[in-house]
């Protein structure tokens, strides 16, 4: 059987870059695309095809949202974990290498190295699962097979044998004589003092203040050149029964590596990915949260999140306004959050994050808001402004109604629907009306509904939509403050805005003195 | 055998950064005509010189081993200057053979130029030698410490030894690199042999087998990795005689930069105690520097003969001043225009500055408690317009000295809030004078707003008032003398100031200047 951290056992085990219908629909309209892009730059996975493939069975999630629950308790172990990561590439570096030299000392050198790399990493990996506090079954399952596999005959002679050649190798020590063009070697057993240690010692007495080194660093991972080479192949008859070992040591082990451990490493880097988008997000005061999951579909919902924010966008921005972040919530009968106010005023921005909120949160991970509370939804369906210019006005509409159609055939009472500013090619009574209608069926149907949209009136439908404004500032009305809040379409919100001249009064200034 | 002339304990830093507000005092107090005189053309001593003077010390021990070095400087005029020249020219040959940089080079040419620079500078060390037995024992200040150090560790038998060590380098019977098996079985760890006479079986022993090849002569990939291989086993002993060589030329540098503040100091002083019709002698004396007053202490602050150094330089006899304001929180001056409160003020500055500098200052005796900053606050333009452009950009510039001040520190005010009405200058010069006072700062302010003064005097204790002395006859003698603000007759003062005018007796005319008139191009 598999050990999966992203399925439970018994679950169909997909493959990272198995993609079953290609990108969702919805991920341009959410920027969920952009959240992808960056989540793949901070791995070496492809982690496409997990990131797009939200689950619908709340077991399922829940057997993730526990290993993030670990990882983010766990501080140590993530940090591990990333080292383990960062290890099993290595060691993919150096098979390679192995495979690449053409000096077979050279080659078995690396297949050495290679697998004294792997031992370390086998045992960091359990030591620090062994350390930790697991409650995820995910992560138990794993430190579950390395108990055994730490135990095995298997490793246990890599491990003797490695360590031998390795002893072996390490007593050598030869010494090589460059005269003009010719190279000697032989084995050094007078070992003499260091020259450069003596001329340091002469001129100590000179010294002023650090000089900066003079020493040339060298990368050490280059290959050997062709004189390095001949020297090797030298020392190794100078050696031959250390070099024989070696040999016989390269062949006995040829792949070495555990399946099961290779797995982990590109599961995990899900996590990783995840946790470290968020940690950036996070040194800038954005928060996420596990959500709660609600299962039943009642008629009454209960969702919420607050302090949601566009994770695209602050993934994107380095600015303040890229973070702020804003509450929703369907309670009750409500179905439609109705979003009006001035353009440039986040409402997009804001209907984004919802939409983002249920997607990863159906992926099991910790969602960009202070505390939510979600259902399990069975799908998303947006519907944004088109790009693309249509020369024929009716063209356009007809192509809106089609879409928009289209998603009503689909949705249930557990899915989310985005609009993003519909019909805008048609009259303003055209598109009330359009509007209303939409609106109107998706609440029969049950479905959430978030529709981003400049008609004040179709804020004021009724119990089930809930108007929402973005706002400007109280003291200045051109000013925005992607503030997106439950009110009345058209109203105000009292912003209070303070001027602070050169803070030179008598308090002010003996404060700062004495600071 | 480190320079260390500036400070007890490290090198002069001339990169460092100064105080921020080291350009407003550079202009405020006009200290360009102080720092070009003790230059005398030359940047190096300008620049160190200007350092020294704009980054105080705060320490008395540090100002003590200042003054006690320039006292021994004083005494060696001679020997400073030859040493500072030598390291100049030691300096020069130096960049005749860095032609390049020294990024990306290989351990070969590290190693080479290593052996160049150690090899020309060796005669220089010599003649530092020399110099040094000339100079007998001092008085324990930098330059004692540097002689004695130079003394006892630049030795005859040193330089034998370094000689022979530079012929070593040369590796007259190859180069024996010793080694072991790193990561992949390639050499590492290179250990360089000494090169010595014997043959290489011998020093390697004879037991041992040995393999050789021969790099084929058009293998040129392989001389190339013949190359590199020399450089690992090289690495770092051209790194030791790399550094060895920055040593040398960091000596000199140190050297140069560290004597050059003194050589700034040395000019001065000639030019401050030459006396000549063009430029009249100006008392010098040493400063006795107190500790920063802490809540239980009294500010100390008391003078006497005080100058200001620029103005004699300048060739107009200087106007002595005394000031006792022990224990006072601030100092108020107030009184005649062009009476000299600017020119006093400034001296005040320059004063404090060159103490803690470690320098001799303008007066004939000086106490003051150290200032944990110095800044000033100096009316921009003689433009009395009152735009509230001006009196934001002075209440801009106050913030930010506001913010830079701790406790301790100095602000000298020079006709500060006036830029506008007096009514509200006053209102706001008193709200920032408490609050400044109250934190523990010394404030000196120059003010002709009657106003400001008198709302000091009415609402601020332990405060020093101050007026510019005007004579009987209503001319100015330059002089500040303890009292109290008075209401002024601008007018007058300014119709006085612009005689004689047409219609009078012809007068003789009135032999002042208010501000130093600067002829540069004099020198020493």
């Amino acid at each position: 059987m598999t050990t999966s951290v992203l399925f439970r056992s018994g679950a169909v085990v997909p493959g990272p870059d198995n993609q079953a219908d290609g990108d969702p629909a919805y991920f341009p309209d959410l920027h969920l695309d952009q959240v992808q892009a960056e989540l793949n730059r901070h791995c070496e996975v492809d982690l496409t095809g997990w990131f797009q493939r939200g689950l619908s069975n709340v077991e399922d999630i829940g057997f993730r949202q526990a290993v993030f629950a670990d990882l983010q308790r766990e501080t140590a172990l993530t940090t591990h974990l990333e080292e383990f990561v960062q290890a099993m590439h290595q060691l993919r570096g150096y098979l390679l290498t192995v495979t690449k030299r053409r000096n077979r000392h050279e080659s078995d050198g690396w297949f050495l190295h290679a697998v004294m790399h792997y031992l370390r990493t086998v045992d960091q990996l359990h030591s620090c699962l062994t350390e930790a506090n697991l409650d995820s079954p995910g992560l138990r399952a794993v430190r579950d097979h390395l108990d055994g596999y730490s135990q095995s005959v298997q490793l246990g002679q890599l491990r003797t044998d490695s360590e031998r050649v390795e002893r072996l190798l390490a007593e050598v020590r030869y010494a090589v004589r460059i005269m003009g063009s010719r190279v000697t070697v032989t084995l050094d057993d007078v070992p003499t003092g260091d020259f450069s240690s003596r001329v340091d010692r002469v001129f100590a007495r000179l010294a002023q203040q650090e000089t900066r080194s003079r020493l040339v660093v060298y990368p050490s991972d280059h290959g050997l050149s062709s004189v390095e080479t001949s020297i090797l192949d030298r020392v190794a008859r100078l050696c031959p029964d250390t070099f024989a070992e070696l040999s016989a040591f390269a062949i006995k082990h040829a792949g070495f590596a555990d399946e099961t451990l290779t797995r982990f490493d590109s599961e995990i880097q899900f996590y990783l990915a995840y946790l470290a988008v968020m940690t950036g997000l996070g040194r800038r005061g954005a928060r996420f949260t596990l959500p709660d999951l609600v299962v039943s579909a009642k008629t009454a919902l209960d969702d919420f999140g607050s302090e949601a924010f566009d994770l695209a966008l602050a993934i994107a921005g380095d600015h303040k306004q890229d973070l702020v972040s804003n509450d929703f919530a369907w309670h009750g009968a409500e179905r439609t959050l109705v979003v009006s106010g001035p353009n440039q005023g986040g409402k997009t921005t804001f209907a984004r994050s919802i939409g983002q909120i249920y997607h990863v949160a159906a992926l099991g991970c910790p969602v960009p808001a202070a505390r939510a509370r979600l259902m399990v939804i069975d799908g998303i369906h947006t519907h944004f402004e088109r790009m693309e210019e249509h020369t024929d006005v009716g063209g356009k509409l007809e192509d809106d109604l089609r879409r928009i159609h289209h998603v009503l055939e689909r949705v249930t009472a557990r899915s989310l629907v985005i609009v993003n500013e519909m019909f805008t090619s048609t009259t303003l009574s055209d598109a009330e009306f359009l509007g209303r209608e939409i609106i109107d069926r998706l609440r029969n149907i049950g479905t959430r509904l978030v529709y981003v949209t400049f008609i004040d009136d179709l804020a004021r439908l009724g119990p089930h939509t809930v108007s929402m404004v973005s706002m400007t500032a109280e003291d200045d009305p051109a000013r925005r403050t992607f503030q997106v809040l439950r009110r009345a379409p058209g109203g105000k919100v009292y912003a209070q805005a303070i001027a602070r001249r050169y803070h030179l009064s008598h308090e002010l200034i003996t404060e700062e003195v004495l600071r | 055998m480190k320079v260390q002339l500036m400070y007890p304990d490290r090198h002069v830093d001339l990169d460092a950064d100064l105080p921020a507000q080291a350009n407003d005092l550079i202009a405020d107090l006009q200290l360009k005509p102080l720092i070009e005189v003790a230059a005398d053309a030359d940047k190096l001593v300008e620049t160190a010189f200007q350092h020294a003077l704009l980054s105080p010390l705060d320490d008395i021990a540090e100002i003590e081993y200042r003054q006690r070095t320039l006292q021994e400087c004083v005494e060696q005029e001679a020997a400073v200057r030859q040493l500072y020249e030598l390291a100049g020219q030691a300096l020069n040959e130096k960049r005749q053979i860095m032609i390049s940089g020294f990024f990306r080079d290989r351990p070969s040419t590290i190693l080479h130029r290593g052996t160049a620079i150690l090899s020309t500078m060796l005669p220089y060390l010599h003649r530092v030698r020399r110099i040094a037995d000339g100079v007998g024992r001092q008085s324990g200040g930098g330059l004692d410490r540097f002689v004695s150090d130079v003394l006892q560790e630049l030795t005859e038998d040193y330089f034998v030894e370094v000689a022979e060590e530079l012929r070593r380098l040369e590796f007259p019977g190859g180069m024996i690199i010793g080694k072991r098996l790193g990561v992949a079985n390639k050499g590492e760890e290179d250990t360089l042999h000494a090169p010595a006479r014997e043959p290489f079986a011998e020093r390697i022993g004879l037991s041992s087998r040995s393999f050789s090849f021969q790099i084929a002569p058009r293998d040129m990939a392989g001389a190339d990795a013949l190359a590199d291989l020399e450089n690992h086993g090289i690495n770092k002993v051209a790194d030791a005689v790399g550094r060895a060589g920055d040593h040398v030329l960091g000596f000199f540098t140190n050297l140069q930069s560290e004597l050059a503040f003194y050589l700034g100091c040395l000019t001065l002083r000639r030019a401050l105690l030459d006396d000549d019709a063009a430029r009249p002698a100006v008392a010098l004396c040493w400063p006795r520097p107190k500790p920063v007053p802490t809540a239980g202490s009294a500010p100390e602050l008391s003078a006497d003969g005080l100058t200001n150094p620029c103005l004699a330089l300048g060739g107009t006899s200087a106007v002595q001043n005394a000031i006792e304001a022990d224990s006072a929180r601030g100092v108020i001056i107030t009184g005649a225009n062009s009476g000299g409160k600017s020119t006093f003020l400034r001296s005040l500055g320059i004063a404090h500055l060159m103490m803690h500098a470690g320098m001799f200052v303008c007066a004939r005796s000086w106490t003051a408690s150290l200032r944990t900053g110095i800044f000033t606050h100096f009316v921009r333009e003689e433009d009395d317009t009152m735009t509230s452009g001006r009196f934001d950009e002075e209440l801009k510039r106050m913030s930010t000295i506001v913010q830079a001040l701790r406790p301790g520190g100095l602000v000298l005010m020079n006709e500060s809030f006036a830029s506008t009405n007096e009514g509200e200058g006053a209102r706001v010069g008193i709200e920032v004078l408490r609050g400044l006072i109250d934190a523990g700062v010394i404030v000196v302010m120059v003010t002709h707003l009657y106003e400001l003064a008198r709302a000091t005097q009415a609402e601020l204790e332990d405060l020093l008032f101050l007026r510019a002395e005007r004579l009987d006859d209503g001319n100015r003698s330059y002089r500040m003398l303890p009292g109290e603000p008075r209401p002024t007759s601008h007018g007058q003062d300014i119709y006085h100031r612009l005689a004689p005018w047409p219609g009078e007796d012809s007068q003789p005319e009135p032999d002042e200047v208010a501000e130093p008139q600067w002829s540069s191009g004099r020198a020493r």
